[in-house]
């Protein structure tokens, strides 16, 4: 705590300079950027105009002019019934679309009524077992009228969702969202359990974009990305650019199996994190818009202008926040949210200060909310697409972020795969969080209430409102699940997983349409997941505590 | 002092997974010097005690990011009195102030909150081992 930053004198401090020069990913910066700086850049080749290639300065010619970003906080507690009582509150509070998150157990593709479920139910978000749980979750939520993000990497959770369209009677022609579905990041980072082995997680998103492509046209039921990579370490350059390799990787798939890569590439889509470093990160934004379009039409051939635009959802990166002066989270937030939309993104969740914490509160996720709402309503950052283009600075940084994506695409090209399986890849970025650390340690890098402007009395502080579990609602859902299993149809859950098994193991053929049986007919999570799993010769219950049961 | 590296098994029980914390520390402790076992991921409270036993550690070190902090240390508390593991354990990651005083009931010897100075937990350990 003695000497630097932190204890300056007022005259000492009257006259600092700030030290580190570099921007959060660790590029060094000048003091001033000129014209000399982007003469190398060709503006109709590289930069080109907002709604035209490549996309540079935005997916659309007028963007929010256009239509705002999506306001999609995320949402998932205890129980189906509570999940559907918050997102009733941010429809009312004015969210625009949704967000919802499910529980580590559903995650891991296991049941609420697993052996190793007990204690991890409904904390981290909402149970979704069966349709029953989904049907609980949009209860009153007409889903023609709302688009949907389901936060899961599980594919079959977005025949749940489908499920309970169906039982609204909604076409599914007319369901709007978005889902994770990215079982190579999720293998990547093993967030959540060892539910999706890579060969069945590609299969199953490649049958998923097919699927949908077919039969819900409205929903991108891929989303690449995750939170993982730069929460685990990422700069903002390897975030891109690694994510970059993995969307690749599941568009050969597809046109392997002979997806259309025009129609296909404009159903997929990205979340990406925001941190707090403004210009990067906006620029980091600008720069992958021109990687991905060019990918997209030079290495893979599409034509089509849709299916070249990087479009994303943002998540403000929560491990920029700090549990030390948790207020000063809500200033980080606004910072973040203002360098995605500053980026050009299309939707945007903005975390609850209170989470390095604990889960969020009511009054937390509300601010949230308000975040995204001052932003959109009094910043004025709307009015204009694009309003860093031109800044010799800002252009500078995006060609250089854009030539360091570009390195690591062509280096990764092959081996993302393998890169992944033999966790070479995690290293790096593990050695990445851990030299962070060293660097806030040693106070290269100040972070205010943690290392610099630290209040001592804080420890003795009370921390106000905490989120609290709902014990009883989590238990009346294990009771549904057991109730659901004693009365629902045995003999057709019976006939529809034996079905769905031995269409998994055809591997060119689409289990979608066998699994959206099943779910019709109250199988649960568990039961699909491990049907799929045995077929291709993996155990049925990945954690080896429970048999197939048919 | 002891004449034998410091032992510590690190460890997620539960199944959430995020775990940059877990591993920073794990490296950091390793580059002091200590002797880290890094269980990882999706253990279970019998596996790492289990390990506990067979390595014969000073300290267990737990992670929850994901509220299941109470449940999973009072089980892992347990499990150690009925296998008469004297080890010292440690809980970090995402825990409200309000449960360190119930932790610390339970038998949890430290307790390290997301953002704690890695000095501090390090300060612990060389506490622990007086």
């Amino acid at each position: 705590m003695e000497k630097q930053t932190t204890t300056l004198s007022i005259s000492e401090r009257y006259f600092e300079k700030p030290k580190r020069l570099k921007t959060w990913s660790g590029i060094p910066l000048k003091a001033t950027y000129t014209p000399e700086d982007i003469s190398h850049l060709d503006h109709a080749r590289d930069i080109g105009e907002p709604g035209a290639f490549p996309f540079t300065r935005g997916i659309h010619r007028d963007m929010y002019r256009g239509r705002l970003w999506s306001i999609r906080e995320i949402c998932g507690y205890d129980s189906p019934q509570a999940t559907n009582e918050r997102l009733r509150r941010l429809i009312a509070e004015g969210e625009s679309a949704l967000n919802v998150i499910a529980d580590a157990p559903t995650y891991c593709a296991i049941d609420s009524d697993h052996p190793l479920a007990e204690g991890n139910v409904g904390l981290i978000g909402v149970p979704l077992c069966s349709l029953r749980d989904t049907e609980i979750m949009m209860q009153g939520i007409p889903i023609d009228q709302v688009s949907m993000t389901l936060s899961v990497y599980i594919p079959p959770v977005l025949l749940l969702y489908l499920g309970a369209a169906e039982k609204q009677g909604v076409p599914l022609s007319r369901v709007r969202g978005t889902m994770l579905n990215d079982a190579l990041s999720q293998s990547l980072v093993r967030y959540f359990g060892p539910a999706l082995p890579q060969d069945l997680g590609v299969r199953l998103v490649a049958d998923s974009l097919i699927y949908c492509n077919e039969n819900v046209p409205l929903f991108y039921p891929l989303s690449v990305g995750s939170e993982g990579l730069r929460e685990s370490g990422a700069t903002a350059a390897q975030e891109i650019a690694f994510d970059f390799c993995i969307a690749r990787q599941y568009l050969k798939e597809v046109v392997r199996r002979g997806g259309n890569v025009d129609e296909i590439a404009r159903r997929v889509s990205f979340t990406h994190r925001c941190g707090i470093d403004i210009f990067e990160e906006a620029a980091k934004f600008r720069a992958a818009r021109r990687l991905w379009a060019s990918i997209v039409r030079d290495e893979l051939g599409a034509k089509d202008p849709r299916a070249l635009t990087y479009k994303v959802h943002v998540v403000t990166k929560g491990s920029d926040l700090f549990p030390q002066q948790p207020e000063c989270n809500i200033i980080r937030i606004a910072y973040q949210a203002l360098a995605a939309v500053l980026g050009g993104v299309q939707s945007l969740h903005t975390t609850s200060y209170d989470e390095p914490i604990c889960l969020p509160t009511e009054k937390s996720a509300l601010l949230a909310v308000r975040t995204q709402q001052v932003l959109a309503y009094e910043t004025g950052v709307v009015n204009v697409a694009d309003p860093l283009g031109g800044s010799y600075y800002v252009e500078h940084l995006t060609d250089q972020l854009y030539q360091e994506m570009r390195q690591i695409v062509e280096e990764w090209k092959e081996d993302i795969a393998e890169a992944i399986e033999s966790e070479r890849l995690m290293n790096l970025l593990q050695r990445q969080a851990y030299q962070f650390q060293r660097e806030v340690e040693a106070k290269e890098r100040l972070i205010v209430g943690v290392n610099a402007f630290i209040v001592e009395e804080e420890e003795e502080k009370e921390q106000g409102e905490l989120h609290k579990p709902s014990w009883e609602a989590i238990k009346q859902h294990v009771e549904n699940l057991k109730e659901l299993r004693r009365t629902r149809d045995v003999r057709k859950v019976k006939e529809t997983v034996e079905a769905l098994r031995k269409v998994a193991e055809k591997k060119e053929e689409n289990l979608i349409p066998a699994a959206m049986e099943a779910v019709r007919n109250y199988a649960t999570l568990g039961e699909i997941m491990g049907a799929i799993r045995l077929a291709y010769g993996y155990t049925y219950d990945c954690f080896d505590e429970l048999q197939y049961p048919f | 002092m002891k004449d034998k590296k410091t032992k510590v098994i690190m460890a997620k029980v539960a199944l959430d997974g995020h775990d940059r914390g877990l591993v920073v520390v794990s490296m950091w402790l390793r580059d002091l010097g200590m002797e880290v076992v890094h269980l990882g991921r999706y253990q279970t409270v019998d596996k790492v005690v289990q390990t506990a036993i067979e390595e014969d550690a000073d300290i267990i070190g737990l992670n929850f990011m994901g509220g299941e902090h109470l449940y999973f240390s009072a089980r892992m508390r347990e499990k150690m009195k009925e296998r008469g593991v004297n080890a010292r354990l440690m809980v970090g990651g995402i825990i409200p102030k309000d449960d360190i005083a119930k932790l610390k009931e339970m038998g949890v010897d430290a307790v390290f909150p997301a953002g704690t100075p890695m000095q501090k937990i390090v300060d612990s350990i060389t506490q622990f081992e007086r």
